[in-house]
């Protein structure tokens, strides 16, 4: 018996095995898995993140940096999967997100943190200290195929070493979940809901791939791994770093200090889409 | 090609097909993968002065695939379903049915259980080896493959005819 099921298992594993797509095989051939350094050692953490140029796009283009003094570093208590939000998390996100908004389209929570996405693509993130707040690029979010995702990015950092990474953009019809993979580290859950999706991690790892759960399936978009220059720090203030990726992508506008007691970042970005 | 192409080349689509009968989703598996050559690339110059580096990297696999396994649990409805039977053909001796029957019960077996059982009936590795992949002892290994064999052959018992399908 034990030698007729044993037997079973090895023919039911290699017939299982055998449906593994093609393109999953090719895919991974064709990933670099040795990612050269994109920035001179003596710069200091400063996060670059990719886009696949869709049509149309709400990109984020703008960021402020606003980090208190009780800022916990390396964003503590962060976590790779969203999580249900903590009493009053969305209640203050929504308060100090934009002014005069109707309300973000999607807010994703992981641990203490909270980040939310207003339909033009402007983003707001907010927690144990952190506030940081980016602006949309405009543009429309219709047109994106079904079962797939429109990659925006973007990644900043700052002087004393607090970077982070966020990803986000509109979905196709049929879309249900979007897993990022990152570029040496655990992939991250993105959370989905009204159209859109959105995930972001500490540092500065680089988005590999978006992995796009549908009803017909999951399939894979990459981002590229082109990088832009970034500009000469704005003057005045600190000097933070940061990259901005996707369609629609507009020089940076900056959003001013909303929150005087805490020290402004300024950001140094892109000057234009890809 | 540099000699971790060459790695990359022989060993992804076994590393591909190891991962994927673990976790038991193309996607999940193909990330792992990618993330496992990842770390493989980064101890590359150490890791190929072995003996044995497709060992070394299918331990790093495994044991991804094992450290994200409750993620994963937790998500599992998400996931696609089961993919049918690949043939519709005739199935005179029910050749098809009980293979149907089987993959689902491995598809239901908890992830170290079956993660034992593929490196075991899949990769064809020895207890021994199964246990130096594992971290674990190979009487460890012993009884959870026994353990998994027993569910599967519990799985494939044949209905008593008395209790009818779930429909009814």
């Amino acid at each position: 018996m034990s030698d007729l099921l044993e037997q079973d298992l090895r023919e039911a594993f290699a017939e299982r095995a055998a449906r593994i797509t093609p393109e999953a095989s090719a895919r991974l051939r064709a990933v670099d898995y040795h990612p050269r350094s994109r920035w001179p050692a003596s710069r200091r953490a400063v996060s670059a993140v990719g886009a696949l140029g869709l049509s149309g796009g709400a990109a984020a283009v703008g960021a402020a940096v606003l980090l208190g003094s009780s800022a916990a570093p390396a964003f503590a208590g962060w976590t790779a999967t969203p999580t249900a939000p903590q009493p009053g998390q969305l209640a203050a996100i929504r308060q100090h997100g934009r002014a005069g908004s109707r309300g973000p389209v999607l807010t994703d929570t992981r641990g203490p943190y909270a980040a939310s996405i207003y339909a033009d693509g402007s983003t707001c993130l907010e927690g144990n200290g952190v506030r940081i707040s980016t602006s949309g690029g405009g543009g429309t979010t219709s047109g994106i195929p079904a079962g797939t995702v429109q990659l925006n990015g973007l990644g900043e950092s700052d002087p004393e070493g607090h970077a982070l990474t966020m990803v986000d953009g509109p979905i196709g019809v049929g879309v249900t979940g979007v897993t990022i993979t990152r570029s040496g580290e655990s992939s991250v859950r993105a959370t989905v809901k009204n159209g859109w999706y959105l995930a972001w991690w500490p540092g500065t790892a680089r988005a590999v791939t978006a992995r796009v759960a549908s009803a017909s399936g999951t399939s894979t978009q990459s981002f590229p791994r082109a990088r832009q220059s970034a500009p000469p720090c704005p003057t005045g203030g600190h000097c933070t770093s940061g990259y901005g990726f996707g369609p629609g992508l507009r020089p940076r506008s900056r959003s001013g200090s909303r929150q005087p007691p805490i020290p402004t970042m300024t950001i140094a970005g892109p000057q234009n889409g890809q | 090609m540099t000699d971790f192409d060459h790695f990359v080349a022989a060993h992804v689509d076994e590393l591909l097909r190891t991962a994927y009968l673990i976790v038991w989703d193309e996607g999940e598996a193909e990330d792992l993968v990618q993330e496992c050559l990842l770390k493989v690339a980064r101890r590359w110059p150490r890791i190929r002065r072995m003996d044995h580096p497709k060992a070394y990297a299918r331990r790093i696999l495994v044991n991804l695939a094992l450290d994200g396994a409750r993620g994963r649990a937790q998500r599992r409805g998400e996931l696609e379903p089961g993919a049918p039977p690949s043939s519709r053909a005739v199935d005179p001796l029910g050749v098809l049915e009980v293979r149907a029957e089987l993959l689902q019960a491995l598809g239901e077996l908890h992830q170290r259980q079956r993660a034992v059982l593929v490196l075991r009936y899949f990769n064809d590795l020895t207890e021994v080896q199964v246990a130096e992949v594992l971290g674990c002892s190979p009487g460890t290994v012993k009884s959870s493959a026994a353990r998994g064999l027993a569910r599967l052959r519990e799985a494939l018992q044949p209905v008593p005819l008395h209790q009818g399908s779930p429909e009814t």
